[in-house]
């Protein structure tokens, strides 16, 4: 008797107490992992490459843009289908504009492991509005040794955060390209922030340049502020600049780029990339 | 030990707003900390002058207490000090339990969720009724004890309410309590609102306004003669509080706490064992959609969570020993973030954790032994370690503070060890020496803070997630003369600390918030000395007539010399209490110097001194199991004008407020 009306009283503080204070809080489901390597790639399209004995199949990092594209092809055998691994790939990007054409800056495509195909990148320098843009990818079958090349036609946007921007040297009077590479998907906190840049020798050569030295800064233009311990992109590769981004908040952010050359002076101090995520 | 507070005779509050008996038994030299005791008998309402009188906020009586004093920036939820020292370096618990704020800007003191009417008695350092273990921390602590229906006391209750017309503040308050011999049930709730008050200069003082309903409940039962247990649940939520010296208010600040106590009493080695759970909840909204002109519209929501669990036991006296320990686990974990709204909507919304899913997990073990010399003297040797377990425990958190330097969860290994000795010279003098050393690790923003915008220096505070933990030296010396009529305690006391934590200005960093001075980075600078003194006074003139005085002064300087800022000046309070028949009167005097020792660096500006005076009476009309309590008061009589030097942003205090309270009790 005892213990039940202490039980009672129990129950009834209990549930008071819980009733008042509760909070439910949801849970979210993992999608399931996808099985296709290239179910996150922006097909563009299947041809042949005449001649290589291969069919290639051309993706994109995403739907093309004017700037720096990661481009992936994938070669299979024309009559086995088998997936091909051992070839060279070049590209030849061509702007089409009726009265000229012009090239834009590319680099050779290598196999690589885990995205199951050849990866490379086109630099579209334009929107497709000005003209038409195509693709020409070259194979170099070193299995058979034969040779062949397929060119797809492209259609190239415009982003609304320019991916690519570009100046005149100060110091030379070269037109140079900037493009964005990373980050991809921004986040809160240190980001790599991998910038590719080319020079424009002729309206056929886009060749990348090396050894230039490149300082950021970035900005939250509505509050006038930026952003502490960010890491100047030092040279890598084939034009490639590799450095960190650190981005305090969500929001809209401006990356401030100075490129001076290697000698130190001041090529460009005015370009920027707007850089907006939630 | 009792740092510092140790001999204290009663403290003046306590010789005015508790008991007359209980002045006597405090001039006994045993009794060493400051105890306010809030809820002494209901049935008398003439004994709980302080509380029952006025619906009050917690602060209000702990700003009267010694070496005491409130960093305000609003009217509401002021934050403590203590000696010049403050969060982190001051511990407070409500009743045993770890509550930690939801508020980044420290808007939200664990003081500010408890009412009076929630409690019982509120301690500074540790109470030996208690134990715990505040003295181990560098500044002592406080405790705020939770209210329990005694046994056997039947059905009783109050209901009252109140009004000012300075500020347009109404009050209403009730408790009610059954109790027979085998389990006994409180509940008490109070509500409060007000709008904004007129300073002593006749201006209105712009979102000085706030509202709070407070709810709270314990139950106990006595499961046989030696065993007892008890629940405990405190629900209080504020809305719509103004912070005049802030740039933002908070919408709301709401908090739940349950608890629930097992007490052993014990004939064997142990005279009593408890074991306590808790958990608490808090959850703050601070935004500024009450403010016109803002640069750029921002709120800052943050959570608190805590759970903990201890055992204290206490043993009889073995020989000349007797001992006293606690083991105690608790886990905090603390979000806020911020939102911004750019001013145009093409732009979105800016969003950045301010303390990034971070997780405190503390272990401690306590262990105090009151040893006995002979008659007139005895020494207290007391120990803590306590390890704390920091870390960020979300991926999204992680990535702000790794730029910062976080590479992975912390952990601080906390010793303190306490040495007091006693000596009662004849029967009136006596003294008391203590020394000790401890340590603290680092508060969530300390540590993991980012960009937090602090409205004193103007300065944006981020955390620096590898610093060290403070290390203190502490000691006091107190002298004690008692007698039948006279009771006065002074005491000096210092302290250095080592590796004392301070934002240190980040030049090459930029400030987040609009307007802001720039960043400032905790960090650990080599020492910082504080050292002051207290002075108590209380005397019975005659039967009906009772005296005191206290005052504190507390200075702080950096190792280069320069001045700790938000040092309290010299500040006190005088008053005098007359009991003359049903009839009750205080003329109470506090009073502040200027300060002029100040850090301008770090937001301080000099403030001058004041003199406030209150004035109160208050008439019991005794019926036949009941009474009615009539108060009528002003406090800040002649309407000055003033601040104290540890309220931000130049608001003005309240000028002359009139108050009428009720209050019935059965």
């Amino acid at each position: 008797m005892k213990t039940y009306f202490l039980k009672s009283v129990l129950a009834v503080f209990a549930i008071t107490v819980l009733a008042v204070g509760c909070k439910k809080e949801s849970t979210t489901n993992t999608p399931p992992t996808p099985t296709n390597p290239y179910a996150g790639l922006h097909e563009i399209a299947e041809m042949p490459a005449m001649g290589a004995g291969v069919t290639a199949t051309l993706y994109m990092g995403e739907e093309p843009f004017v700037g720096y594209n990661r481009v992936y092809v994938v070669l299979k055998d024309s009559v086995t289908g088998e997936l091909l691994m051992n070839a060279k790939i070049t590209f030849q990007p061509m702007m089409d504009m009726g009265a000229m054409m012009h090239s834009a800056p590319w680099e050779e495509a290598k196999w690589t492991e885990s995205s199951k195909a050849f990866l490379g990148s086109s630099t579209f320098i334009m929107p497709s509005m000005a003209g038409v843009w195509t693709l020409k990818v070259m194979v170099q079958n070193h299995s058979s040794g034969a040779q062949g090349a397929a060119t797809f036609p492209i259609t190239v946007m415009e982003k609304q955060e320019a991916m690519l921007y570009s100046f005149v040297s100060a110091t030379d009077s070269a037109r140079v390209f900037v493009a964005l590479v990373q980050p991809l998907n921004p986040t809160v906190g240190l980001n790599n922030f991998e910038l590719a840049v080319y020079k424009r020798k002729t309206m056929m050569e886009f060749p990348p340049m090396d050894n230039l030295m490149i300082e950021i800064d970035p900005e939250m233009p509505t509050m006038g502020h930026g952003s502490p311990n960010n890491v100047d992109p030092v040279f890598t590769e084939m034009g490639h600049y590799l450095g960190k981004v650190n981005f305090t908040m969500t929001g809209y952010w401006k990356v401030n780029v100075m490129v001076k050359d290697d000698q130190n002076a001041m090529m460009n101090d005015n370009g920027y990339f707007d850089i907006t995520f939630q | 030990m009792k740092v510092a507070k140790t001999i204290l005779l009663c403290s003046l509050v306590q010789a005015l707003y508790a008991q007359p008996e209980s002045l006597d038994s405090l001039k006994k030299p045993i009794e060493l900390s400051e105890v306010v005791v809030l809820d002494q008998s209901e049935k008398d309402p003439a004994l709980d002058f302080y509380k029952s009188s006025r619906q009050i906020g917690v602060e209000n009586i702990m700003t009267r207490m010694q070496g005491i004093s409130m960093i305000r920036r609003g009217n509401y939820a002021p934050d403590l000090v203590r000696h010049g020292m403050r969060n982190g370096q001051v511990g407070i618990t409500i009743d045993g339990m770890q509550v930690f704020g939801a508020c980044t800007d420290r808007m939200d003191p664990a003081t500010s969720y408890v009412e009076t009417n929630n409690l019982k008695s509120i301690s500074v350092s540790d109470d030996d009724e208690n134990g715990g273990c505040h003295s181990a921390n560098i500044a002592g602590g406080v405790d705020l004890k939770i209210k329990e229906p005694v046994f056997g006391s039947g059905f009783s209750g109050a209901v009252g309410g109140g009004f000012t017309p300075n500020g347009k503040g109404y009050n209403g308050l009730l408790s009610t309590t059954y109790a027979n011999n085998k389990w006994a049930i409180n509940v008490n709730s109070v509500y409060r609102k007000f709008d904004n008050y007129t300073d002593g200069n006749g201006n209105e003082v712009l979102y000085s306004q706030y509202e709070k309903i407070n709810f709270g409940t314990n139950f106990r039962y006595r499961v046989n003669k030696n065993q007892i247990v008890r629940l405990d649940f405190i629900l209080d939520d504020a809305y719509n509080i103004g912070y005049a010296a802030l740039p933002m208010d908070v919408a709301f600040a709401k908090a739940r706490m349950y608890g629930i106590t097992y007490h052993w009493y014990t004939k064997g080695f142990f005279k009593q064992i408890t074991a306590k759970g808790y958990y608490n909840y808090i959850d703050h909204a601070m935004d500024d959609s009450k403010r016109p002109d803002v640069p750029i519209r921002m709120d800052m929501p943050g959570q608190s969570k805590t759970w903990g669990a201890f055992v204290e036991a206490q043993t009889k006296s073995i020989k000349t020993h007797s001992l006293y320990s606690k083991l105690e686990v608790f886990s905090n974990f603390r979000h806020a973030d911020m939102t911004m709204y750019p001013n145009t909507s093409s732009e979105p919304d800016m969003y950045m954790l301010t303390w990034p899913d971070v997780q405190k997990t503390s272990s401690l073990y306590f262990i105090k032994d009151v040893i006995t010399l002979n008659a007139k003297s005895g020494i207290v040797v007391s120990g803590k370690l306590q390890i704390d377990y920091n870390q960020i425990i979300t991926e999204e958190g992680r990535k702000y503070m790794e730029p910062m330097g976080y590479e992975g969860p912390s952990t601080y290994v906390l010793p303190s060890l306490d040495v007091e000795f006693k000596h009662a010279l004849n029967k009136n003098n006596s003294f008391l020496i203590h020394a000790g050393y401890a340590s603290r690790g680092p508060s969530t923003s300390e540590q993991y803070g980012f960009y937090l915008f602090n409205a004193y220096d103007g300065y944006d505070y981020i955390g620096k997630p590898t610093i060290k933990a403070e290390q203190a030296l502490k000691a006091d010396l107190s002298y004690q003369l008692a007698t039948k009529k006279w009771l006065i305690e002074s005491s000096l006391f210092g302290y250095k600390i080592q590796d004392y934590i301070l934002g240190i200005t980040a030049t090459d960093y930029d400030g987040m918030t609009i307007g802001s001075n720039g960043v400032r980075v905790y960090d650990n600078v080599s020492s910082a000395t504080l050292y002051g003194a207290e002075l108590a006074v209380s005397v019975e003139i005659y039967k009906w007539l009772d005296a005191m005085a206290k005052a504190t002064f507390t200075r702080g300087i950096l190792e280069d010399n320069s001045n700790l800022p938000l040092i309290p000046p010299l500040n006190g309070l005088f008053a005098f209490k007359a009991n003359y028949k049903s009839w009750e009167a205080m003329f109470e005097t506090e009073f502040a110097s200027s300060q002029n020792k100040i850090n301008e660096q770090y937001g301080d500006q000099k403030t001058p001194g004041y003199v406030v005076n209150n004035l109160r009476a208050i008439k019991t009309f005794r019926l036949k199991s009941s009474a009615l309590n009539v108060e009528l008061g002003v406090d800040n009589m002649f309407n000055i004008a003033y601040r104290n030097h540890l309220d931000w942003g130049n608001i003005l205090r309240i000028g002359r407020n009139f108050y009428v309270q009720v209050k019935y009790s059965f």
